[in-house]
């Protein structure tokens, strides 16, 4: 049973942007992490899998040796929502440190977030700052990461010098409400379409109580 | 949340139908900060026009950024000159942005002039709204038939 949300102009809500001169509903999502952690990857597997009708070109801004220099950008769309395109526009951040700047651009108008942690040991630390920097980037916006909907992917669980899993939760989703976790292999397809799974309902479900649809089912399959 | 009623869309239509013209130009985009296509008018066919809002508002942003940088409250306007196409891009104050594509056959000085005129009457209609904002309401309703993405 899905029921049905009245939207009033001028409410509160966290979500980005209703076109209803367009009938479009627009989310962004980011995809955060440190450098070389798969968010890339992510959107590639993404743009690769899915059918072409329910996606645009993806977008990559990278340097010469392939690091994401600006943002990648993968725009998505859907009809879930009658009479409304629901455009899902996914971005990642440059992960390296000297990119701040960059990413706080990119964080503008987040609707939700996907965190993607290297699972190899030696990550652990550039795990945990990025983490930060994204808590404060977020904060510098008067944004609370405890407001908008995220998640934690832990990503290249194939490599033989993981951290195990519980140990990435216990670091990285120790905050008072605990989020979804998704073990992957971006490099695979691991995983990549259940973290876009997850993330899509979350926004959903979001958006939904936020206009007092606290009833409101998300169907579990948006994503199959 | 922000939103836009149809009833201010057709005036928003209104001003890039105007400005697309007058500026002989190929097409206009208006978008928010976040990337997200307000309303767009054009006369050629773009297929990827969200990727082109995204890159706008990212390009935008990080050149008001640079302005801040170097001590400069804000650049307006931003001309990239093509050989067959170009683009040109200014913010209002009510942070929105024009953006407008244009072959060798306009004048850079003519969009700038209608670019300047647009942005003022969009900052004029917003003000306007802002006064006394039109009432719209609407039912929303998920439809699980349709699913969300679907794998190849």
């Amino acid at each position: 049973m899905y029921k049905a949300v009245k939207l009033l102009k001028g409410k509160s809500c966290h979500v980005s942007f209703i076109n209803f001169a367009r009938k479009e509903i627009a989310f962004k999502i980011v995809y955060y992490g440190p450098a070389l952690c798969g968010k890339t990857t992510n959107l590639e597997q993404i743009h690769s899998s899915i059918v072409p009708e329910s996606r645009g070109e993806m977008t990559v801004l990278s340097t010469q040796a392939d690091r994401t220099l600006f943002f990648d950008f993968l725009p998505l769309k859907s009809e879930i929502i009658k009479g409304f395109t629901s455009k899902f526009q996914l971005y990642t951040v440059p992960g390296q440190t000297i990119y701040r700047e960059t990413r706080k651009l990119v964080l503008r108008n987040v609707d939700g977030l996907v965190f993607v942690a290297d699972s190899q040991w030696e990550k652990m630390e550039e795990n945990a700052e990025s983490f930060q920097d994204l808590i404060d980037n977020l904060a510098e916006q008067n944004v609370s990461i405890d407001k908008i909907p995220y998640m934690l992917q832990f990503n290249k669980r194939d490599l033989s010098n993981v951290a195990p899993a519980h140990y990435m939760d216990f670091m990285l989703n120790q905050r008072e409400t605990r989020v979804p976790t998704m073990d992957a292999v971006a490099r695979d397809g691991l995983g990549v379409f259940e973290t876009l799974n997850i993330m899509a309902k979350m926004i959903l479900a979001s958006f939904m109580k936020e206009n007092n649809m606290a009833m409101a089912e998300v169907p579990d399959d948006v994503c199959v | 949340m922000q939103s836009l009623t149809p009833q201010l869309g057709k005036k928003i239509d209104g001003i890039l139908l105007n400005l697309v013209v007058r500026a002989e130009a190929e097409a206009v985009l208006l978008c928010d900060r976040g990337g997200n296509i307000i309303a767009q008018n054009t006369t050629a066919r773009y297929h990827q026009e969200d990727n082109i809002a995204a890159l706008a508002a990212g390009s935008f942003y990080a050149t008001r950024e640079l302005a801040r940088l170097i001590g400069e409250p804000v650049f307006r306007y931003i001309f990239h000159r093509g050989e067959k196409t170009s683009l040109y891009m200014q913010t209002t104050t009510i942070d929105l942005l024009v953006v407008v594509v244009f072959g060798k056959d306009s004048n850079p000085g003519l969009v700038k002039l209608y670019g300047d005129e647009a942005c003022a009457a969009l900052e004029d209609l917003y003000a306007k709204n802002a006064a006394s904002p039109e009432q719209h309401s609407e039912t929303l309703e998920l439809d699980a038939s349709k699913g969300m993405f679907k794998r190849k």
